[in-house]
Protein backbone atom coordinates (compact mmCIF):
# COMPACT_ATOMS: atom_id res chain seq x y z
CA UNK A 1 0.00 0.00 0.00
CA UNK A 2 1.16 3.07 -0.48
CA UNK A 3 0.30 7.27 -0.52
CA UNK A 4 0.50 9.58 -3.51
CA UNK A 5 -0.73 12.75 -4.09
CA UNK A 6 -3.51 11.00 -6.15
CA UNK A 7 -4.54 8.97 -2.81
CA UNK A 8 -3.88 5.36 -1.29
CA UNK A 9 -3.33 2.87 -3.69
CA UNK A 10 -2.78 -1.44 -3.97
CA UNK A 11 -0.26 -1.61 -6.54
CA UNK A 12 -2.05 0.16 -9.79
CA UNK A 13 -5.65 -0.16 -7.87
CA UNK A 14 -6.97 2.93 -5.33
CA UNK A 15 -7.37 1.66 -1.95
CA UNK A 16 -11.43 2.24 -2.41
CA UNK A 17 -11.88 0.06 -5.06
CA UNK A 18 -8.95 -2.51 -3.98
CA UNK A 19 -11.54 -3.24 -0.77
CA UNK A 20 -14.41 -3.49 -3.03
CA UNK A 21 -12.76 -6.24 -5.06
CA UNK A 22 -12.31 -7.96 -1.92
CA UNK A 23 -16.33 -7.56 -0.58
CA UNK A 24 -17.14 -8.74 -3.51
CA UNK A 25 -15.16 -11.37 -3.62
CA UNK A 26 -16.76 -12.84 0.14
CA UNK A 27 -20.00 -12.23 -1.83
CA UNK A 28 -18.42 -14.63 -4.34
CA UNK A 29 -17.72 -17.11 -1.73
CA UNK A 30 -20.88 -16.85 0.00
CA UNK A 31 -22.54 -17.82 -3.15
CA UNK A 32 -20.85 -21.03 -3.18
CA UNK A 33 -21.97 -21.42 0.71
CA UNK A 34 -25.70 -20.78 -0.28
CA UNK A 35 -25.33 -23.66 -2.90
CA UNK A 36 -24.35 -25.98 -0.18
CA UNK A 37 -27.15 -25.17 2.14
CA UNK A 38 -29.27 -25.49 -0.53
CA UNK A 39 -27.39 -29.00 -1.43
CA UNK A 40 -28.12 -30.00 1.77
CA UNK A 41 -31.94 -29.49 1.91
CA UNK A 42 -34.51 -32.06 0.07
CA UNK A 43 -34.96 -31.23 -3.48
CA UNK A 44 -37.53 -28.40 -4.14
CA UNK A 45 -38.38 -27.99 -0.53
CA UNK A 46 -39.16 -25.06 1.11
CA UNK A 47 -35.35 -24.97 2.31
CA UNK A 48 -34.58 -25.61 -0.77
CA UNK A 49 -36.06 -22.67 -2.52
CA UNK A 50 -34.85 -20.53 -0.01
CA UNK A 51 -30.89 -21.17 0.06
CA UNK A 52 -31.59 -21.80 -4.12
CA UNK A 53 -32.67 -18.49 -3.78
CA UNK A 54 -30.40 -16.57 -1.74
CA UNK A 55 -27.71 -18.18 -4.21
CA UNK A 56 -29.32 -16.77 -6.95
CA UNK A 57 -29.45 -12.86 -5.59
CA UNK A 58 -25.95 -13.41 -4.21
CA UNK A 59 -24.58 -13.98 -7.53
CA UNK A 60 -26.68 -11.56 -9.36
CA UNK A 61 -25.45 -8.86 -6.83
CA UNK A 62 -21.93 -9.88 -7.08
CA UNK A 63 -22.54 -9.76 -10.99
CA UNK A 64 -23.61 -5.90 -10.94
CA UNK A 65 -20.46 -5.55 -8.46
CA UNK A 66 -18.32 -6.97 -10.61
CA UNK A 67 -18.43 -5.48 -13.62
CA UNK A 68 -18.02 -1.87 -11.77
CA UNK A 69 -14.87 -3.13 -10.64
CA UNK A 70 -13.83 -4.79 -13.70
CA UNK A 71 -14.06 -1.05 -15.04
CA UNK A 72 -11.54 0.42 -12.16
CA UNK A 73 -8.87 -2.25 -12.51
CA UNK A 74 -7.06 -4.78 -15.03
CA UNK A 75 -8.61 -8.28 -14.86
CA UNK A 76 -4.85 -9.43 -14.35
CA UNK A 77 -4.74 -7.90 -11.27
CA UNK A 78 -8.61 -8.65 -9.98
CA UNK A 79 -7.72 -12.12 -11.21
CA UNK A 80 -4.93 -12.12 -9.05
CA UNK A 81 -6.98 -11.52 -5.95
CA UNK A 82 -9.30 -14.27 -6.35
CA UNK A 83 -7.78 -17.53 -5.28
CA UNK A 84 -8.58 -15.94 -1.60
CA UNK A 85 -12.08 -17.39 -2.23
CA UNK A 86 -10.65 -20.41 -1.18
CA UNK A 87 -9.63 -19.04 1.69
CA UNK A 88 -12.83 -17.89 2.69
CA UNK A 89 -14.59 -20.95 1.34
CA UNK A 90 -12.48 -22.67 4.24
CA UNK A 91 -13.61 -19.77 6.67
CA UNK A 92 -17.20 -20.62 5.74
CA UNK A 93 -16.67 -23.81 5.76
CA UNK A 94 -15.50 -24.23 9.72
CA UNK A 95 -17.38 -22.01 11.10
CA UNK A 96 -21.18 -23.32 9.08
CA UNK A 97 -20.76 -26.51 8.12
CA UNK A 98 -18.13 -27.48 10.96
CA UNK A 99 -16.33 -29.11 8.38
CA UNK A 100 -12.19 -29.92 10.00
CA UNK A 101 -9.71 -27.92 9.36
CA UNK A 102 -6.01 -29.50 8.43
CA UNK A 103 -2.72 -28.14 8.93
CA UNK A 104 -2.39 -28.41 5.07
CA UNK A 105 -4.99 -26.00 4.59
CA UNK A 106 -4.11 -23.95 6.71
CA UNK A 107 -0.58 -23.78 5.19
CA UNK A 108 -1.94 -23.54 1.97
CA UNK A 109 -4.06 -20.72 2.63
CA UNK A 110 -0.99 -18.84 4.39
CA UNK A 111 0.85 -19.73 0.97
CA UNK A 112 -2.17 -18.35 -1.00
CA UNK A 113 -2.50 -15.27 0.85
CA UNK A 114 1.48 -14.97 0.34
CA UNK A 115 0.82 -15.25 -3.34
CA UNK A 116 -1.84 -12.62 -3.63
CA UNK A 117 -0.06 -10.51 -1.39
CA UNK A 118 3.32 -10.49 -3.75
CA UNK A 119 0.92 -10.85 -6.93
CA UNK A 120 -0.63 -7.40 -6.33
CA UNK A 121 2.10 -5.36 -4.44
CA UNK A 122 3.92 -2.44 -6.84
CA UNK A 123 6.15 0.02 -6.14
CA UNK A 124 4.59 1.88 -9.08
CA UNK A 125 1.36 4.56 -8.32
CA UNK A 126 -1.63 5.18 -10.81
CA UNK A 127 0.25 5.50 -14.60
CA UNK A 128 3.45 4.30 -13.31
CA UNK A 129 4.18 6.98 -10.96
CA UNK A 130 7.00 6.41 -8.89
CA UNK A 131 6.31 6.87 -4.97
CA UNK A 132 9.04 7.09 -2.02
CA UNK A 133 6.33 5.34 0.42
CA UNK A 134 6.54 1.27 -1.40
CA UNK A 135 4.43 -0.47 0.96
CA UNK A 136 5.78 -3.82 3.09
CA UNK A 137 4.72 -5.89 0.93
CA UNK A 138 6.66 -4.76 -2.06
CA UNK A 139 9.93 -4.77 0.46
CA UNK A 140 9.12 -8.22 1.34
CA UNK A 141 9.14 -8.75 -2.46
CA UNK A 142 12.53 -7.70 -2.53
CA UNK A 143 14.03 -9.90 0.48
CA UNK A 144 11.90 -13.06 -1.56
CA UNK A 145 14.02 -12.24 -5.22
CA UNK A 146 16.68 -10.28 -4.04
CA UNK A 147 16.49 -7.90 -6.96
CA UNK A 148 15.34 -4.50 -7.29
CA UNK A 149 11.25 -3.94 -8.20
CA UNK A 150 11.35 -0.66 -9.87
CA UNK A 151 12.16 -2.49 -13.65
CA UNK A 152 9.07 -4.63 -12.81
CA UNK A 153 6.91 -1.61 -11.97
CA UNK A 154 8.07 0.61 -15.25
CA UNK A 155 6.75 -3.02 -17.20
CA UNK A 156 3.46 -2.37 -15.66
CA UNK A 157 0.94 -0.72 -18.16
CA UNK A 158 -2.39 0.68 -16.58
CA UNK A 159 -5.58 -0.93 -18.91
CA UNK B 1 -3.48 -29.13 -22.64
CA UNK B 2 -1.51 -30.77 -24.75
CA UNK B 3 0.52 -32.02 -21.65
CA UNK B 4 -3.04 -33.41 -20.04
CA UNK B 5 -3.77 -35.03 -23.65
CA UNK B 6 -0.50 -36.53 -23.83
CA UNK B 7 -0.68 -37.57 -20.39
CA UNK B 8 -4.18 -39.26 -21.01
CA UNK B 9 -2.87 -41.73 -23.24
CA UNK B 10 -1.36 -43.77 -20.39
CA UNK B 11 -3.99 -45.57 -17.51
CA UNK B 12 -3.24 -41.98 -15.26
CA UNK B 13 -7.31 -40.97 -16.28
CA UNK B 14 -8.46 -44.75 -16.77
CA UNK B 15 -10.98 -43.52 -19.48
CA UNK B 16 -11.61 -40.20 -18.41
CA UNK B 17 -10.44 -38.74 -20.95
CA UNK B 18 -12.74 -37.27 -22.93
CA UNK B 19 -14.82 -35.88 -19.86
CA UNK B 20 -12.05 -34.29 -17.97
CA UNK B 21 -11.49 -32.30 -21.30
CA UNK B 22 -14.95 -31.45 -21.76
CA UNK B 23 -14.49 -29.91 -18.05
CA UNK B 24 -11.43 -28.22 -19.14
CA UNK B 25 -13.47 -26.72 -21.96
CA UNK B 26 -15.75 -25.68 -19.36
CA UNK B 27 -13.09 -23.64 -17.77
CA UNK B 28 -11.68 -22.63 -20.56
CA UNK B 29 -14.91 -20.96 -21.91
CA UNK B 30 -15.93 -19.52 -18.54
CA UNK B 31 -12.35 -17.84 -18.92
CA UNK B 32 -13.05 -16.43 -22.46
CA UNK B 33 -16.36 -15.19 -20.77
CA UNK B 34 -14.64 -13.28 -18.31
CA UNK B 35 -12.73 -11.30 -20.94
CA UNK B 36 -15.65 -10.72 -22.37
CA UNK B 37 -17.02 -8.86 -19.64
CA UNK B 38 -13.89 -6.94 -19.01
CA UNK B 39 -13.85 -6.09 -23.06
CA UNK B 40 -17.23 -4.45 -22.70
CA UNK B 41 -15.81 -2.70 -19.04
CA UNK B 42 -13.22 -1.02 -20.94
CA UNK B 43 -16.11 0.74 -23.20
CA UNK B 44 -18.28 3.70 -22.82
CA UNK B 45 -21.73 3.38 -22.29
CA UNK B 46 -24.68 5.95 -22.32
CA UNK B 47 -26.30 4.63 -19.53
CA UNK B 48 -25.62 2.11 -16.38
CA UNK B 49 -28.01 -0.05 -17.54
CA UNK B 50 -26.12 -0.73 -21.02
CA UNK B 51 -23.18 -1.39 -18.66
CA UNK B 52 -25.25 -4.61 -18.45
CA UNK B 53 -27.58 -5.31 -20.89
CA UNK B 54 -25.48 -5.81 -23.86
CA UNK B 55 -24.58 -8.86 -26.20
CA UNK B 56 -21.37 -9.09 -24.39
CA UNK B 57 -22.22 -8.96 -21.22
CA UNK B 58 -25.76 -10.69 -21.17
CA UNK B 59 -23.40 -13.47 -23.75
CA UNK B 60 -20.80 -13.87 -20.63
CA UNK B 61 -23.46 -14.91 -18.39
CA UNK B 62 -25.01 -17.47 -21.24
CA UNK B 63 -21.79 -18.95 -21.04
CA UNK B 64 -20.92 -19.19 -17.58
CA UNK B 65 -24.90 -20.74 -17.22
CA UNK B 66 -23.45 -23.24 -20.15
CA UNK B 67 -20.15 -24.09 -18.03
CA UNK B 68 -22.12 -24.81 -14.83
CA UNK B 69 -24.35 -27.46 -17.29
CA UNK B 70 -20.68 -29.19 -19.02
CA UNK B 71 -19.14 -28.99 -15.45
CA UNK B 72 -22.10 -30.94 -14.23
CA UNK B 73 -21.75 -33.88 -16.93
CA UNK B 74 -17.96 -33.95 -16.51
CA UNK B 75 -18.27 -34.63 -12.58
CA UNK B 76 -21.15 -37.48 -13.11
CA UNK B 77 -17.95 -39.42 -14.58
CA UNK B 78 -15.09 -37.49 -13.05
CA UNK B 79 -14.45 -37.68 -9.17
CA UNK B 80 -14.87 -34.27 -7.65
CA UNK B 81 -11.18 -34.97 -6.20
CA UNK B 82 -10.17 -33.73 -9.73
CA UNK B 83 -11.08 -29.76 -8.88
CA UNK B 84 -8.67 -28.59 -7.45
CA UNK B 85 -6.53 -29.79 -10.75
CA UNK B 86 -8.76 -28.43 -12.98
CA UNK B 87 -10.97 -25.73 -11.52
CA UNK B 88 -7.59 -23.00 -10.79
CA UNK B 89 -6.79 -23.65 -14.38
CA UNK B 90 -8.86 -20.20 -14.81
CA UNK B 91 -5.97 -18.55 -12.96
CA UNK B 92 -3.86 -19.34 -16.26
CA UNK B 93 -6.20 -19.01 -18.98
CA UNK B 94 -7.51 -15.34 -17.53
CA UNK B 95 -4.34 -14.04 -17.67
CA UNK B 96 -2.72 -15.23 -21.12
CA UNK B 97 -5.85 -14.69 -22.67
CA UNK B 98 -6.09 -11.28 -20.96
CA UNK B 99 -2.10 -10.72 -22.48
CA UNK B 100 -3.08 -11.57 -25.64
CA UNK B 101 -6.44 -10.37 -26.32
CA UNK B 102 -6.57 -7.64 -23.75
CA UNK B 103 -2.83 -6.30 -24.04
CA UNK B 104 -2.90 -6.27 -20.36
CA UNK B 105 0.73 -6.69 -19.16
CA UNK B 106 1.89 -8.70 -16.34
CA UNK B 107 4.78 -7.92 -14.46
CA UNK B 108 7.29 -10.46 -13.17
CA UNK B 109 6.11 -10.08 -9.49
CA UNK B 110 2.84 -10.46 -10.71
CA UNK B 111 3.84 -14.16 -12.08
CA UNK B 112 5.40 -14.94 -9.27
CA UNK B 113 2.42 -13.93 -7.46
CA UNK B 114 0.47 -16.36 -9.37
CA UNK B 115 2.82 -19.23 -9.28
CA UNK B 116 3.28 -18.58 -5.08
CA UNK B 117 -0.58 -19.16 -5.26
CA UNK B 118 -0.85 -22.28 -7.40
CA UNK B 119 2.03 -23.68 -5.00
CA UNK B 120 -0.56 -22.62 -1.99
CA UNK B 121 -3.50 -24.29 -3.80
CA UNK B 122 -1.37 -27.46 -4.18
CA UNK B 123 -0.77 -27.68 -0.66
CA UNK B 124 -4.64 -26.54 0.11
CA UNK B 125 -5.75 -30.15 -1.84
CA UNK B 126 -3.05 -33.01 -0.99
Amino acid sequence: MKKTNKGTFVGEVPLKWFILLHLSLILNSLAGTASKLAGRQKFLSFKFMFWYGVMLFITMAFAVAWQQILKNMSLTFAFTNKPITIVWGLVWGVMIFRETLTWKMMLGSAIILIGIIVGVSDVSGPAGEKTETAGIAADSVKELTGQSTETDALQEVKP
Amino acid sequence: MSVLLTASQGSMFAGLEKYIIIWIISVFISSVAQIMLKVEANKEHASRLKEYLNPMVVGSYAIFFLSTFLTMYALKYVPLTYSPIIEPLSYIFVPVIGVLVLKERISKRRMLGIVIMFIGIAVFSM
